[in-house]
């Protein structure tokens, strides 16, 4: 979606009208969700982000003044609700049905080549501790630098890039680069 | 075959979107439709004085409700007015609680702790003096003997006599038995520590505030491992920096570590870790094998700092 297009779909709600709203959902949709799937990890909570997130954008239309890309602007929104969600739920529910389907950690050494190139990613990440997954999906899905994931989860920088080279390394045994 | 982890990822979550337009539309119209209610019925503190049968019951207000009775309302102050407690209660009860709870206990405590130290003390006196030489309270307690002796025969230069022996031998027992009860003390402690010091992080460390991690720190401890490594390249970053990218070549002995999870380095796996500042001036020679410690940087994306294992080994470069 170019600048313009963008502007004019705010515009349109910034007169009550919904399919301004709707144009962006239909662009964003999967940009704005794997961001916040990428910080809260779990499919429920990533919904319920989601839609806050739509509404809070028909809502602040109003009072919108993009200067930067457009594209940043959302993203850096949906990130901070998905990093408040997170904070507010302390306990963070970080296995998600999607990974979690009854999937056994596997042992290393004990897998075959075969297993190996049949394993799906989301297989492979099951393989991979709580921690692990949750810094995998905050630096790939929600695009974030080691030192903003450091600060969302409150830990080292060097604790988050220590897990996640720990991670690449666990995934890189299964096939995955 | 290497597959694109990143790619199959955000591939695996965008097959898996969910539909939310309807459920953010419904979100919208819900609070417009507040928002629209709110301006025109505030009715949050309308009191409705009228008959049932003539009004909307608004459940939600429950002075409305009261008011369908045709008794005159009161309202929540006029209620509280009969229950008004006296202004001096306020003072009173907690003045009370206070000097039942806090002050008596205390001073009785004082009072009893002051007894208790003025009777413990030559109790306590006497026992070092015992510790330190078992011999001393009979010489002590001849000398006592011979002064109460004295005393009974009048005898006044055998009862200073004996005074002088008293108090000097029991003076200097007592900072006999002081001085070697505190430091055996003192030895005791500080061993104590040190070796809880060196079991805990694998360092001797000067402050005792270690022993006490904080969550923060014990999430980012330092690991010591022992690699042999190759240097591939060694530059230098914009802080001034000095990098280096180096291969693992081999790892031997334990490590300590913390943060969790750590399955420790493996042969051929290629890092960057910062040079340490002592051997920022070494030169290295490409393909060399040198014998290094890795150490863990809590507060960084290179979380890697490299020094040599040897030291002596450096003159060689």
């Amino acid at each position: 979606m170019t600048q313009e297009k963008f502007s004019e779909c705010i515009n349109r709600i910034k007169n009550k009208d919904k399919s301004g709203l709707k144009d962006i959902y239909d662009e964003y949709l999967g940009y704005i969700y794997s961001i916040i799937y990428g910080v809260v990890n779990q499919r429920e909570n990533a919904e319920d982000v989601t839609q806050d997130f739509f509404v809070k954008l028909y809502n602040m239309a109003e009072t919108m003044e993009l200067k930067d890309s457009h594209k940043t602007f959302l993203a850096t929104i949906a990130r901070n609700m998905a990093i408040d969600f997170m904070r507010k739920n302390s306990r963070q529910v970080a296995v998600d049905d999607f990974i979690e389907e009854g999937i056994e950690p596997v042992a290393n050494d004990k897998v075959e080549e075969t297993v190996i190139g049949d394993m799906t990613v989301t297989e492979a990440l099951a393989t991979l501790s709580e921690k692990e997954r949750q810094v995998v999906s905050m630096k790939i899905l929600s695009d974030m630098t080691f030192a903003e994931i450091s600060e969302a989860l409150g830990v080292p920088m060097g604790t988050i890039t220590w897990r996640y080279q720990e991670a690449i390394k666990k995934l890189r045994r299964l096939g995955y680069e | 075959m290497n597959k694109d982890l990143s790619k199959e990822y955000k591939e695996a979550v965008m097959n898996d979107l969910p539909d939310l337009w309807g459920r953010i539309e419904a979100a919208i119209d819900a609070e417009e439709n507040a928002k629209t209610n709110g301006n025109e019925t505030p009715t949050s503190n309308v009191i409705n004085f009228s008959k049932p049968e003539n009004n909307t019951v608004n459940t939600a207000n429950k002075y409305a409700v009261n008011a369908y009775d045709n008794e005159p309302v009161k309202s929540q102050t006029q209620k509280k007015k009969k229950f008004r407690i006296p202004a001096w209660v306020f003072v009173a009860v907690p003045s009370a609680a206070i000097l039942l709870l806090v002050i008596i206990p205390v001073g009785f405590m004082m009072m009893l702790g002051g007894m208790g130290s003025k009777m413990s003390a030559p109790t306590t006196t006497a026992n070092y003096a015992y510790d330190a030489s078992p011999a001393a309270p009979t010489t002590t307690a001849e000398a006592a003997t011979e002064y109460y002796d004295a005393a009974a025969t009048c005898d006044e230069p055998a009862v200073s006599e004996a005074t002088e022996y008293y108090e000097e031998d029991s003076t200097q027992e007592y900072k006999n038995a002081v001085s070697d009860y505190d430091f055996t003390l003192g030895q005791d402690k500080l061993e104590g520590l040190q070796g809880l010091m060196e079991n805990f992080d694998g360092t001797k460390s000067d402050s005792a505030s270690s022993l006490a991690p904080t969550e923060r720190e014990a999430d980012s401890r330092v690991i010591n491992d022992s690699v042999t490594v190759k240097f591939l390249s060694v530059y230098e970053n914009e802080e001034g920096k000095k990098l280096a990218d180096i291969e693992i070549v081999g790892v031997y002995g334990d490590y300590l570590v913390i943060p969790e999870d750590f399955d420790g380095f493996e042969a051929g796996e290629t890092i960057t870790a910062y040079l340490k500042p002592d051997f920022k001036d070494a030169d290295f020679t490409e393909d060399a094998e040198y014998d290094c410690i890795i150490n863990f940087v809590p507060d960084d994306e290179i979380c890697y700092e490299i020094e040599f294992k040897t030291p002596s080994r450096t003159e060689d470069y």
